[in-house]
C-alpha cells in the first residue's frame, strides 16, 4: 500500500494528464447536466400551468348561472361529481391528483373536490382573484406534498359572480425529474470512465516515443558513447528532442576522446621528465660520487625540471583557454617592435646553436590584441624554427603589412616536415616523428597548439607549407583592427 | 606588484580589480575564504587585501591562518565593520592597515602604495634608483629629467625590479610579482619586456642598469664599469 502510493505520488506526468482531461470532463458534464435539468425542469412546470389555466376555462364554461342557482353541465366528464342534482355542498370528485373548488363572491365555499380540505390555501389567492387578477403559484398540503394552483374570478356583467380554484399535484412531475437526474448521473459516470481510461491509453501513446528515447539514454549513461538514439521520421517534437539529444551525444562523444588522448598524451609527456630525473638520481646514488659528478647531476635534474615546469604552464594555459576562462588584454601593440624585441631576446639561442636569424620588420605596425600572448606566438615559431634548423642554417622573419591585416612569416632553412604531418601540426602533443625523443629538441608538442589557439583568439589564421630537407615556412595573418589612439606610447 | 584581493561582493571585487590594474598592479581576486588561505600560502603575494563576511573562512580566519604560516606581506582589512572593538581585534591577529567601507576608491590606492612601500629603504612615493625615479603617486619614470612613456607591464616591471634593487631575481619571481594568475605562465615572454624596458631606459646612451645573470635571471645594478 505505501509501495503504490509511493508510486503515485508525486504523480507522474501520465498521471497528471488523466486527472486533467478527467476533470476538465468532469465540469464540462456538470455543467451541461445541471443547464439541462433546469430546462426541463422549467418546461414541465409551465406545462402544469397551462393546464391548470385550460382547465379552469373548461370548467366555468360548463356552469351556467341562473339566479342564485348553478347548474354545471359535466361535459368534459372532469367534474363527474359535481352534477347539478346533488346537493350544493355535497361532495364531488374529480381526476386523481387533482382539486377543484368553487367560491361565491364572498370567499365562502359553494363546492370542491374532497381532497381540498388537505390544501393550505393562501387567502390571497381569493382576495387577488376578486379583484381581476388571477392568481397562480405552488402551495403545501398538510403532509408537504407541493400543489401546483391556480385561482381566478368569473365575472358577469362587471360584477365578480364566483371564484373558481383548480389545482394539480406535482408529485408526477417531482418524480420524473428524479429519474431524469438519476439517469444523468449514470451517463456521466460511464462517460467520465470512458474519458479517463481512453485519456489513459492515449498518454501512454504519446509518451511511448519518450520512453523509447529513455531507454537509450539508459544504455548510454552504462557508458557507451557511440550509441544514439534512433531519430523517427515525422518532423515533431519528439524528433527535435531526438535530434539535439544527438547533437549532445556527439558533443560529448568529441569533448570525451579529446579529453583521454590529452590526458593520455600529458601523462606521458609528465612522465619522461620524471623517468629521466630519477633514473639520473638513481645512478648517481648507487655509490658515492666525486663532488663534480654531483653538481652535473643537479645541473641536468635542474634542466629537466624546468621543462617540467614549463609543460605544466602550458598545460594550463591551454586548459584555462578550453575553459574560456583566459581573458586576453584589448592594447595598442607595435608588431615590428615586438618581432625584433622577440628575436632579440632569443638571439643567444640561435648563436648556440649556430644559426643566422634575420628580422624584416621596417614598416611600423600598429595592431589590437594581447602584447604577452602575441611575444608568445612568435617567440614560440622562432624557438620552433631554432629547433629545427640544423647549423649554418638560416631563419627569417618577415612583417608583411597588408590593407587590413599583417602576416607575420617565419622561415627556416631546416629538416622540414612530411606532407603527412602538416595536417595534425597544430594538434595537441602532436610529434612529427614519434621514434624521436622529443627531449632531443626540447620541444613537448604544445608550444604550436597554443601558437594556434592565441592567434585564432585573436580573430587570425595560420598556415604552414613545408619541403622535407629543405625547410618550413609558418605564415600567420593576424586582422588590424583600427586603433582608437591611447596614451600608451611604442 | 602583485595583489590578492578577497571580496565577495561581485560588483565591488570587480571594480576594485579594474581599478588597481588601471594603476599597474596585478590583482587575482576571490570569493571564497579558503581559495584565499590556498592562495596565499602558496603565491609570493606583495599585499593582500581581505574583506571580513566571506563564504568559506572568514577574513580573520584568514589573516590568522596566514600569519600561522609565517606568511609575513602586508594585510590590509576592508570592512564594513567599523567598530573600534573590530578594528582591534583585526589589527591585533596580524593585519596591517584597516579600511572602513564605504570608501574612497583613492584612499584604497594610497594605503596600498603606503603598505607597499613599507618594506623599502625610502619610506615616499617616490623610488629611486641611481639616475632613475619613478613616482608611484604619479606612475611616471624618468632617467635624469628625462620622462620615460612606460607601458602597463613596462611600469609594472620597473616597479618591481626598483622595489628589490640589487637583488637577482629569477624569471619565475618577477612572473609572480608582475602577472597575475591568469598570466603566470607568460614568464617565458620576461625577456621580452626587459628587452623592451632596456630600450626605453638607455634611450639617449644612457648606461645598462637592468643587467641579465645568466641562468639565474636578472638584476638592477650599477652600471659595469
Amino acid at each position: 500500500m505505501k509501495r503504490l502510493s509511493q508510486k503515485l505520488w508525486p504523480p507522474g506526468i501520465r498521471l497528471q494528464m488523466v486527472c486533467w482531461y478527467t476533470a476538465v470532463f468532469t465540469l464540462v458534464l456538470l455543467l451541461a447536466g445541471a443547464a439541462f435539468y433546469h430546462y426541463v425542469e422549467n418546461a414541465l412546470e409551465n406545462s402544469v400551468d397551462t393546464s391548470l389555466q385550460i382547465q379552469a376555462h373548461q370548467i366555468a364554461a360548463e356552469i351556467v348561472a341562473g339566479h342564485d342557482t348553478l347548474t354545471i353541465h359535466d361535459a368534459t366528464g372532469a367534474l363527474s361529481g359535481l352534477s347539478g342534482s346533488q346537493p350544493v355542498d355535497g361532495p364531488f370528485t374529480v381526476q386523481q391528483d387533482t382539486f377543484v373548488r368553487l367560491l361565491d363572491a364572498q370567499g365562502q365555499v359553494v363546492r370542491e373536490t374532497p381532497d381540498s380540505r388537505i390544501l393550505q390555501i393562501p387567502s390571497q389567492s381569493i382576495t387577488q382573484a376578486l379583484q381581476g387578477q388571477p392568481w397562480q403559484g405552488t402551495i403545501n398540503t398538510i403532509t408537504g406534498q407541493e400543489v401546483q394552483f391556480y385561482s381566478q374570478a368569473f365575472t358577469v356583467q362587471g360584477k365578480p359572480l364566483l371564484v373558481l380554484q383548480v389545482g394539480q399535484s406535482l408529485e408526477t412531475l417531482h418524480a420524473l425529474l428524479h429519474q431524469l437526474v438519476v439517469l444523468l448521473l449514470m451517463v456521466g459516470a460511464l462517460a467520465l470512465l470512458v474519458c479517463a481510461i481512453s485519456s489513459f491509453l492515449l498518454t501512454r501513446r504519446t509518451f511511448t516515443p519518450v520512453q523509447h528515447l529513455m531507454q537509450t539514454a539508459q544504455r548510454i549513461k552504462a557508458g557507451d558513447l557511440r550509441q544514439r538514439v534512433p531519430v523517427p521520421a515525422a518532423q515533431d517534437e519528439i524528433r527535435a528532442l531526438a535530434v539535439s539529444l544527438n547533437d549532445m551525444l556527439d558533443a560529448l562523444d568529441q569533448t570525451m576522446t579529446r579529453q583521454r588522448r590529452f590526458v593520455a598524451d600529458a601523462s606521458h609527456e609528465l612522465r619522461t621528465p620524471v623517468a629521466v630525473i630519477r633514473n639520473k638520481t638513481s645512478i648517481v646514488l648507487l655509490q658515492p660520487q666525486k663532488r663534480q659528478e654531483y653538481i652535473t647531476v643537479l645541473h641536468e635534474v635542474n634542466t629537466e625540471a624546468e621543462r617540467l615546469g614549463k609543460l605544466i604552464s602550458d598545460l594550463l594555459a591551454l586548459a584555462r583557454g578550453d575553459e574560456g576562462h583566459a581573458p586576453f588584454e584589448r592594447e595598442s601593440v607595435r608588431l615590428d617592435v615586438l618581432v625584433e624585441a622577440t628575436a632579440a631576446s632569443l638571439q643567444p639561442l640561435a648563436e648556440e646553436r649556430a644559426v643566422q636569424l634575420t628580422v624584416h620588420a621596417e614598416q611600423p605596425v600598429t595592431l589590437m590584441g594581447d602584447e604577452a600572448r602575441l611575444i608568445q606566438v612568435v617567440m614560440n615559431l622562432l624557438e620552433n624554427a631554432l629547433r629545427y634548423t640544423n647549423a649554418g642554417g638560416q631563419v627569417s622573419l618577415t612583417v608583411q603589412l597588408g590593407p587590413d591585416q599583417v602576416q607575420v612569416v617565419v622561415q627556416d632553412t631546416g629538416i622540414g616536415i612530411a606532407p603527412e604531418h602538416l595536417p595534425h601540426l597544430f594538434g595537441r602533443f602532436y610529434q612529427v616523428d614519434p621514434a624521436r625523443n622529443s627531449t632531443e629538441r626540447g620541444s613537448h608538442g604544445l608550444g604550436l597548439s597554443i601558437v594556434a589557439w592565441i592567434v585564432q583568439a585573436h580573430g587570425g589564421t595560420i598556415a604552414v607549407t613545408s619541403q622535407p630537407g629543405q625547410g618550413s615556412c609558418f605564415t600567420v595573418t593576424l586582422p588590424l583592427i583600427p586603433l582608437a589612439p591611447t596614451n600608451e606610447s611604442r | 606588484m602583485r595583489i590578492l584581493l578577497v571580496e565577495d561582493h561581485p560588483v565591488l571585487g570587480r571594480d576594485i580589480k579594474q581599478g588597481l590594474e588601471r594603476y599597474h598592479y596585478a590583482v587575482d581576486l576571490v570569493i571564497d575564504g579558503t581559495d584565499a588561505v590556498l592562495l596565499g600560502e602558496t603565491t609570493p603575494y606583495d599585499l593582500i587585501i581581505l574583506d571580513i563576511l566571506l563564504p568559506g573562512l572568514d577574513g580573520w580566519e584568514v589573516c590568522r591562518r596566514l600569519r600561522a604560516a609565517h606568511r609575513a606581506m602586508p594585510i590590509l582589512f576592508l570592512t564594513a565593520r567599523g567598530e573600534v572593538d573590530d578594528r582591534i581585534r583585526g589589527l591585533d591577529l596580524g593585519a596591517d592597515d584597516y579600511l572602513v567601507k564605504p570608501f574612497d576608491f583613492r584612499e584604497l590606492e594610497a594605503r596600498v602604495r603606503a603598505l607597499l612601500r613599507r618594506d623599502s629603504s625610502t619610506r615616499t612615493s617616490t623610488l629611486q634608483f641611481l639616475d632613475l625615479t619613478l613616482d608611484t603617486r604619479t606612475q611616471e619614470a624618468r632617467r635624469g629629467t628625462r620622462v620615460i612613456a612606460l607601458s602597463s607591464k613596462e611600469y609594472a616591471l620597473l616597479h618591481f625590479l626598483m622595489s628589490r634593487p640589487r637583488e637577482i631575481l629569477s624569471r619565475t619571481t618577477i612572473a609572480e610579482h608582475v602577472w597575475d594568475y591568469d598570466a603566470e605562465h607568460l614568464s617565458n615572454v620576461i625577456d621580452v619586456y626587459i628587452g623592451y624596458l632596456r630600450q626605453k631606459l638607455c634611450a639617449n646612451g644612457e648606461p645598462e642598469v637592468i643587467h641579465t645573470k645568466r641562468g639565474a635571471g636578472y638584476q638592477l645594478k650599477e652600471p659595469e664599469q
